[in-house]
């Protein structure tokens, strides 16, 4: 039984680490995983979706996997982040999460009410982050949250408002003491 | 008139255990544990317990009372209370805290009135005389004459409601109740002659009880000890404890049943007015039990705090230059009071709030018993142009506080007073953290701010217990102030929804961190 839910909890990671070494290996794979966040696109990445066992006919697992290989193989990421998604949005401002238009982005994604259109509002998002955060995304804590978005929205929602709001507060005080 | 109901045979005071027990039993059962009603019954009547208490045997000096044990306490009380037997009727000749003088005042009323009456048309006459008889006529006790009670069309119930009564031991209670406590107003006999000839100190308004006070009601408190007549002992003034307070100008005083004052301004009334007996039985009504009914005229006038009014059993301040007073608040639990009331464990001096009868006892009450507890409770009071009443969220309140006597000390004091004072952060916290939520949302949260703060220390009163006998163990302290953060935030997350975009976004900013209260603590 643990060894099984070990397992479950362990599968995010693996396909993180399974992307991102796929990425480094193969250029055809990475270019065919770039396309996989557009519905026109997305079958070129079906392969190696499968590949990981991903169940392709279910669309609340298939998109979020989708969208997190999109994202690493756009980001050219060599390893997994520390970042939640709150503190990247908030990372992308000067102002961090006292920013208004950090703010109006949070919002929308916590405005967001299924997993399908969760996805979609984070593929820009993800190219802001890495145009303008230094930061990394902790991608297989984020395709956890995706997976989990259907079960329980709310809890997932709040988890990406505090991570915003605490990394502010934290880097104030870093400030004062410096 | 025939002398009835001897308070000292007859069982009228409510008591844990006993049901009702008369003065008699009181005295001469050890065991009684405390007595009952509601918290102004109970101030009332341990007042009264003590007037007696007092009047029996007051030691000279602090270490006399310090000697003094129980069983002799209890035997004094006895003989006193045989010595004036014939005082404690309640229907007679010299019925018990009452002015027979005020028939004749109501009877010369009646006349003047009647004199008045126009002589036609006869309709109008008649009832002109029917008018004046009915005026004469004493009052029901309950429903739209009993003080304590909100108006008649009052759709809320609630404990300090009064039905009508004409059982002798509930009247005899509400005598007593009524000495200290009678609400400021109107609801007074009117157009009376003054008793004391020439007295013309009276308004249409009668000022109010004065442990009551002239405002929202003082908040009172006592040591307790396990069982009643320790109690009583705990908070037993020496006659040098009295002698030291310099507003109790004639010393202890006879208490009113000895002698009676004949008016409002008398010698007798003028220094009882003065005493220390005062402050445990004034006589702020007059009043007469009628058959199953009453009379009730105002009766002698205290000051109020502002004027030099102190009664051992309330807290003081009288450090800066104004005077402050603890009042009850139904909101705020007396227990969160007790760092005041406590202060004086910290140093010798006397700094800030002070309540006389946890000064004095307190010492006394650790060495003789391994737990000791202060009561404190009141009723709170609205007052409008010096009319008051109990309307809307006014209520009783009363806690009891209970502690280890061998680890009071001022170490103990220490970390009590810094864990009550962490509770009081979190408390703001709660506050500021959900009235920002609402303002983010451009809503005026005030009043669901105060709820959730109010809900924190609701929440705490659970806990608090706990937290005293943690503040004895100090390893328990980290565990403690987990839980009372964990409930800081349960306080915040009631009253803050997060369903919508936008309540996530501001709940999540407003949210308090507690990582730095932990990290400050330490």
């Amino acid at each position: 039984m643990d060894n099984e839910k070990e397992k479950k909890t362990g599968r995010p990671e693996k396909f993180v680490e399974f992307v991102i070494g796929l990425c480094q290996k193969d250029k055809g794979a990475a270019a065919a995983l770039r396309r996989a966040d557009n519905p026109a696109t997305e079958y070129q990445s079906w392969e190696y979706l499968a590949g990981f066992n991903i169940d392709l006919e279910n669309p609340f697992e298939r998109i979020p996997y989708a969208t997190i290989a999109a994202a690493i193989s756009r980001a050219k990421a060599e390893r997994n982040g520390s970042a939640g998604i709150g503190k990247a949005i908030a990372y992308c401002y000067d102002d961090k999460s006292a920013s208004d238009q950090a703010k109006a982005r949070l919002r929308r994604l916590l405005a967001c009410d299924s997993v399908k259109e969760a996805c979609r509002i984070l593929r820009p998002l993800f190219s802001l982050i890495d145009s303008k955060a230094a930061v990394t995304i902790d991608y297989s804590r984020l395709l956890k949250d995706l997976i989990d978005f259907g079960y329980d929205s709310n809890k997932v929602k709040t988890k990406w408002a505090t991570d915003f709001y605490r990394h502010a507060a934290e880097s104030a005080t870093e400030e004062v003491e410096a | 008139m025939h002398n009835r109901f001897n308070l000292i045979d007859e069982p009228w005071i409510p008591a844990v255990g006993k049901g009702f027990a008369s003065l008699g039993d009181i005295f001469s059962d050890p065991d009684i544990p405390a007595l009952g009603g509601n918290p102004v019954q109970k101030i009332a009547l341990t007042k009264l317990l003590l007037a007696i208490g007092q009047a029996a045997c007051t030691p000279e000096s602090t270490e006399a009372l310090e000697q003094l044990d129980a069983e002799t306490f209890r035997r004094a009380c006895r003989a006193y209370l045989e010595k004036w037997r014939d005082r404690f009727w309640l229907f007679g000749e010299r019925p018990f805290l009452q002015m027979p003088a005020v028939r004749r005042l109501i009877e010369e009323r009646k006349q003047t009135e009647l004199k008045a009456v126009p002589a036609a048309p006869a309709k109008k006459k008649e009832d002109a005389e029917k008018k004046a008889e009915e005026n004469a006529l004493p009052r029901p006790i309950g429903t739209g004459f009993f003080p304590d009670l909100p108006a008649e069309n009052n759709t809320i119930l609630s404990q300090f409601q009064l039905l009508e009564t004409t059982e002798p031991a509930e009247m005899a209670l509400f005598v007593v109740t009524l000495m200290n406590f009678a609400f400021g107003g109107k609801r007074i006999e009117k157009n009376l002659a003054p008793l004391t000839h020439g007295f013309t100190g009276k308004s249409v308004s009668a000022k109010a009880g004065p442990s009551i006070g002239n405002y929202v009601g003082y908040l009172h408190s006592f040591l307790t000890g396990p069982t009643l007549t320790d109690t009583l002992l705990l908070n037993l003034l020496s006659r040098e404890q009295i002698r030291d307070n310099p507003y109790w100008k004639s010393g202890l005083g006879k208490p009113p049943w000895e002698l009676m004052p004949e008016g409002e301004d008398c010698v007798a009334a003028n220094h009882l007015k003065n005493s220390y007996m005062a402050t445990l039985l004034s006589l702020s009504r007059f009043v007469l039990l009628d058959g199953e009914a009453i009379y009730y005229v105002e009766g002698l006038q205290y000051p109020s705090h502002k004027e030099g009014w102190r009664e051992p059993g309330m807290t003081i301040s009288d450090q800066e230059k104004q005077l402050k007073v603890l009042w009850v608040d139904p909101d705020k639990r007396p227990w969160r009071e007790l760092p005041s009331m406590l202060a004086f464990l910290e140093s010798s001096e006397n700094k800030g709030f002070e309540c006389q009868f946890i000064r004095y006892g307190l010492t006394r009450a650790t060495r003789k018993h391994p737990q000791v507890g202060i009561w404190s409770g009141g009723l709170r009071v609205s007052a409008n142009s010096g009319d008051q009443s109990v309307k809307q969220d006014n209520d009783f309140v009363e806690s009891l506080f209970l502690f280890r006597s061998s680890e009071i000390g001022k170490p103990w004091y220490d970390r009590f007073k810094l864990e009550m004072e962490s509770l009081d952060q979190l408390s703001r916290k709660v506050y500021a953290a959900t009235r920002s939520y609402f303002d983010k949302q451009n809503m005026d949260g005030g009043d669901l701010a105060s709820n959730a703060s109010g809900l924190f220390w609701q929440l705490c009163e659970r806990r608090f217990p706990e937290l005293v006998d943690a503040c004895g163990e100090p390893d328990k302290l980290p565990a403690i102030r987990k839980a009372t953060a964990a409930l800081a935030l349960q306080s915040y997350d009631t009253y803050c929804p997060k369903e919508t975009a936008r309540q996530i976004d501001a709940w999540a900013e407003c949210r308090p961190n507690f990582a730095k209260h932990f990290i400050n603590n330490r």
